[in-house]
């Protein structure tokens, strides 16, 4: 035990609080002098990011981190590249925490603070996860560790790319895509090994095909291939799962009726043939949606027909309707 | 007992639930166990009464407003005068002299002013309008085993390509309207409601070819709705208490979200049909030998 916290024992509550208080003020005034004793070259930050994160085509696919979301990829620089950023731009504080797990709502809240010591400015960001499995259940206490670093993380690179002026790491970001991307001559090579890297995840190339919204390995492109690292990264650091990720019912075409409460165009053309049974002709036919459909039949239903596309748009009805 | 089959226009709604057919509620029910269903249902001699609460009386209201119109409001429901001390019976007598409902002032207010908010969002003109209010339907859904199971809706509105439901919430955890709307339909499971309408609906061309209609209707309209390539459910959420915020989403076939929830909804039915063929007669049991309680039987957060 230090002298310092030997004496703090001693104290009351109150007074142990400013004592710590002092100490973290003593602390921060250091680094503060110190800061503007060496202040950062920002020539030399820019590059030295640069340089490191596109060390090699590993630590650049290190760099980048995607989600899909609405059939777009969402992709950004992933918290090892928010690492690089912070340490080489040097004279900042950077601190994630955990502030609630919210048991009832099922949401863990975390904030990044991002200290600039030679500009005294702090900028102060939250995160939030989600802390359930898939059917609503609470996770148990070891899942909420896992995910309350997985928050961390995101608070800590959030703040980062905040806390430090875009102009210094984007060219970083952007010539880290390029390495991963590589060019027509890597293309196929990249390609093999971005499916083979999810394959130790259990992943099939189909379910990635899926997700790229693609039909085979000859329609990944180059851009492609910068969203599957970026995709592979943000599973090995924590911030979404093989589950999110690849659920197969998530993303998968289906026709969509658009608004159908919204007044339609007459499209019971003469002689059409009428609905069928529920979920007719959507739904594949050893799926349980079209198991409980077909069962709920009576005998002597007719085939149903195959949807057809129309314009919701317009109102059959009428003013004779029975409003 | 009166058992329906086919589509019905204008069908009190009292009738419609006097039907032993497999509702909704019935389903989320069975979900829950057979007993619960069977202490509910029509089976139980005597069921508990059903529940009057101010915010399913708000509920009903509202959708007699939206649905049906001002008209139809006005003959059911009538306003309690603000400086009105006490509703004896005398006074609901002379304020309600046809049997109308008395709703609270503020309320009254508050349903008026809700419809019009529905009405006004632009996505939603006209959602309420050109079709038919409070439609049922019966129906008889066939299990692997050539079970027969009776089962029967009521669509809040039927549209020529949609089912529209209306749904006023209370959010009372005050989270974004959209995330607790969400968490209404998982918590009561309204996506194997908006399951078993999609499949009464799948069977409404079939009534209407076999001439299985009975009340008032415009038979060329219903022809419109039989011949219809596609529909979809929609639901449409109100936030009943706080800023009047409207919340809509629909549901058409091939979304996972309907594959769960016919899933689920045929496992309610195979709930109902081995509960059916166990009691024959008599109360529904859950007979689950006695054993111990297991550490991984608690949920997460205990342990």
């Amino acid at each position: 035990m230090t002298d310092i916290e030997s004496e703090i024992q001693h104290l009351p509550d109150t007074e142990v609080g400013t004592a710590v208080s002092v100490i973290a003020r003593a602390e921060l005034d250091s680094a503060v002098m110190t800061a503007h004793a060496k202040p950062r070259e920002i020539k030399k930050a820019i590059n030295k990011i640069a340089s490191l994160a596109t060390m090699d085509e590993d630590t650049a696919a290190r760099c980048v981190y995607a989600l899909p979301r609405g059939g777009k990829a969402i992709r950004g620089p992933s918290v090892r590249l928010a690492e690089i950023i912070m340490q080489q731009w040097g004279n900042c504080r950077v601190e994630a925490e955990v502030i609630e797990i919210d048991r009832v709502n099922k949401i863990i809240k975390a904030r990044g603070t991002f200290t600039d010591l030679e500009t005294n400015t702090a900028i102060r960001l939250p995160a939030m996860r989600r802390i359930a499995d898939k059917r609503g259940r609470l996770f148990n206490d070891d899942m909420i560790a896992v995910t309350s670093a997985a928050v961390c993380s995101i608070a800590r690179r959030n703040v980062i790319l905040y806390g430090v002026p875009e102009v210094v790491w984007r060219k970083a970001y952007e010539a880290v895509e390029q390495v991963i991307a590589g060019d027509i001559k890597t293309l196929a090579e990249r390609r093999e090994k971005a499916v083979k890297a999810f394959a130790t995840y259990g992943v099939t190339p189909e379910q990635i095909f899926a997700l790229l919204e693609v039909d085979s390995l000859a329609d990944v492109t180059l851009d492609h291939v910068v969203t599957l690292a970026g995709v592979y990264s943000s599973i090995k650091h924590g911030e979404s799962t093989i589950e999110e990720l690849f659920d197969p019912r998530a993303g998968r075409p289906f026709e969509v009726v658009d608004n159908p409460l919204k007044d339609e165009t007459p499209t019971g053309k003469a002689g059409a043939a009428p609905q069928g049974g529920a979920g007719a002709g959507t739904a594949p036919s050893d799926s349980p949606q079209a198991g409980a459909a077909a069962r709920d039949q009576p005998q002597d239903k007719t085939p149903p027909p195959k949807q057809q596309p129309e314009n919701p748009f317009r109102n059959a009805l009428g003013p004779d309707n029975k409003r | 007992m009166i058992e329906h089959r086919g589509i019905y226009f204008e069908l009190a709604e009292d009738e419609y639930h006097a039907d032993p057919a497999l509702g909704s509620t019935d389903l989320r029910r069975l979900m829950a166990s057979g007993p619960d269903y069977w202490w509910h249902s029509s089976l139980n001699p005597t069921p508990p009464p059903a529940k009057t609460m101010p915010a399913i009386e708000y509920g009903k209201a509202l959708h007699k407003l939206v649905l049906e119109g001002r008209q139809m409001f006005e003959a059911n429901y009538v306003q309690r005068p603000p400086d009105l001390a006490k509703l004896d019976a005398k006074t609901k007598a002379e304020l309600a002299p046809n049997g109308q409902t008395v709703l609270a002032t503020d309320d009254y207010d508050a349903i008026l002013f809700s419809a019009a908010q529905i009405a006004s969002n632009p996505g939603l003109v006209t959602a309420f309008e050109g079709g038919q209010p409070e439609v049922s339907i019966f129906w008889h859904a066939r299990l692997d085993d050539g079970y027969i199971v009776p089962c029967k809706a009521r669509w809040d509105y039927l549209k020529v390509r949609g089912i529209g439901d209306l749904k006023s919430i209370r959010n009372i955890y005050g989270k974004p309207f959209g995330e607790a709307c969400i968490r209404s339909i998982t918590d009561y499971r309204y996506d194997i409601q908006a399951a078993h309408y999609l499949i009464g609906r799948g069977e409404l061309a079939h009534f209407v070819q076999a001439g299985l209609v009975h009340g008032d209707h415009d038979p060329a309209w219903l022809e419109r709705v039989a011949q219809s390539p596609s529909y979809a459910f929609q639901w449409v959420f109100y936030q009943a208490q706080g800023a009047p915020i409207v919340w809509s989403r629909s549901l058409s076939w091939g979304n996972p979200i309907l594959e769960i929830a016919m899933r689920d909804r045929h496992k309610a039915l195979e709930t109902y049909r081995d509960y059916k063929q166990t009691f024959p007669t008599g109360m529904w049991r859950l007979d689950e030998p006695v054993s111990e309680l297991q550490i991984d039987a608690m949920p997460g957060w205990y342990r």
